[in-house]
């Protein structure tokens, strides 16, 4: 019983805690927000 | 973990919104009701509680709970908003409540010798909860969605089954200790050699909310709460606006808040142990003031790892300051009643819920009409922020032993 009790929490916990550590990963690549298209000067 | 699902609600605003045709405030307002019958049921109750077990408690709760969730899967097929604040806010916060204080009695007296690691790992329970329950609601209501049907209702019932089955599995597998029980080699200290913050004597809830001890701890946790809700809030924009990144970062700071918010409960509880409550409060307290104080200073510099270490090290304490409160509860008060005065003593949190995002957004709301930078614009709040935790810090301080005459004879 003690080891389906730890089954009972861990797997649900291991699950969730990988969510977020997939969500979590774009945080530590080094990409910034998309710049914004550089300003065309209208030709004079 | 179940009822920590609540904390993942937000992922049914927008599905619930185009569902039911009514604005995602109106939606929220089921999480805002939830939080509040969570404070007010846990304090209605707490005396239910401690007399009834903790079976009995996580059956009432998991009727609760789980029947909020079947009543909010048919508002959602019926279009009635009204029925999913019902369900999912008044019916479903009782069970939160219920839930949420059922396991301490009975996990402090199986850990006389460790109760703040015991409370800890009940209420880190709750915030695990979070990271399961969102992610979970949008996998479900990704399978059922089609054409117009966003799925959340069939996401619902079968959440509903889901938590269920481990709830029942739960209430059926605790069990109370025999009295007087200890872990093998466990000497319980007595009045003479333990410390004067930790009493062997106890205190009925009635009597001990009268108590300025109560009242102090009261504050102590409110402000605990509303410096920590001032970033959780916020969190995806305080991460976009100050250093100017993508949305998807935005969220990745959310989840990397999630995991330290879970596992600061468990570890700074387990630290109290053997620092004493009140110590590790301290610690809170100062040690969050100084790293709010940084944190304008890392947008100055555009230093986002010190931002991310800063944020996640506050969060750690939030989590760590919910987790930490019953063991001082039971310090101040005795293990007779913890579970009830716990109760009476979460409506710091209800009322933080209400004051910290209100206290948050006015301040940054007025900072950007007066025509400062988004990015900018948190620089008040964060100071603010060590305000609020100077006067938990004070209430602290306050804190002394019981007077004697309190305890039942």
């Amino acid at each position: 019983m003690k080891y389906i009790a730890w089954l009972v929490v861990a797997v649900p916990l291991g699950w969730g805690l990988m969510k977020s550590v997939e969500k979590s990963i774009p945080l530590f690549s080094n990409s910034v927000a998309a710049p914004s298209p550089p300003v065309v000067m209208p030709k004079p | 973990m179940c009822i920590g699902q609540v904390y993942g609600f937000s992922v049914f605003n927008k599905p619930l919104s185009a569902e039911l045709g009514v604005p995602i405030t109106s939606v929220q307002y089921a999480y805002q009701i939830a939080l509040v019958m969570l404070g007010l049921s846990a304090a209605t109750f707490g005396k239910w509680v401690e007399r009834s077990g903790p079976r009995k408690t996580m059956l009432a709760s998991c009727l609760c709970f789980c029947g909020g969730l079947l009543l909010a899967s048919l508002g959602t097929q019926w279009k009635s908003l009204w029925l999913v604040l019902f369900g999912y806010g008044f019916v479903g916060g009782i069970g939160l409540g219920l839930g949420y204080i059922a396991p301490v009695s009975t996990l402090v007296k199986w850990f006389p010798d460790r109760p703040g690691m015991a409370t800890g790992m009940a209420i880190m329970g709750f915030g695990g909860g979070a990271l399961i329950g969102s992610p979970l609601g949008q996998e479900l209501m990704k399978r059922f969605a089609l054409g117009n049907d966003s799925g959340a209702s069939s996401a619902f019932m079968v959440m509903a089954a889901i938590y269920a089955c481990f709830m029942l599995f739960g209430a059926f597998t605790v069990r109370v200790p025999a009295e007087g029980w200890k872990p093998e080699g466990f000497v319980a200290k007595t009045a003479s050699n333990q410390s004067e913050m930790i009493t062997t004597a106890n205190v009925t809830v009635d009597t001990a909310w009268k108590t300025p001890q109560f009242w102090l701890l009261w504050t102590v946790l409110c402000m605990n709460v509303s410096a920590g809700i001032g970033i959780l809030g916020r969190a995806t924009d305080i991460c976009q606006d100050m250093f100017g990144v993508s949305a998807a970062i935005g969220a990745g700071f959310t989840g990397v808040l999630s995991i330290f918010n879970m596992s600061g409960r468990f570890i700074w509880s387990s630290v109290s142990d053997f620092t004493g409550r009140k110590v590790v409060y301290a610690i809170y307290f100062i040690l969050g003031a100084v790293l709010y104080f940084v944190l304008p200073w890392t947008q100055h510099t555009q230093s986002r790892t010190i931002f991310v270490i800063c944020t996640a090290l506050i969060i750690s304490m939030y989590g760590g300051g919910f987790a930490t409160i019953p063991a001082y509860l039971k310090d101040m008060f005795g293990t007779y009643q913890v579970g009830a005065i716990h109760g009476r003593l979460i409506t710091a949190w209800s009322m933080a819920a209400v004051i910290g995002p209100l206290l948050v957004n006015k301040l940054f709301d007025s900072r950007v009409a007066a025509g400062v930078p988004k990015g900018e614009a948190y620089n008040g709040t964060f100071y603010m922020m060590c305000g609020v935790l100077g006067i938990g810090l004070v209430a602290n301080l306050l804190v002394r032993p019981v007077d004697p005459k309190h305890h039942i004879r």
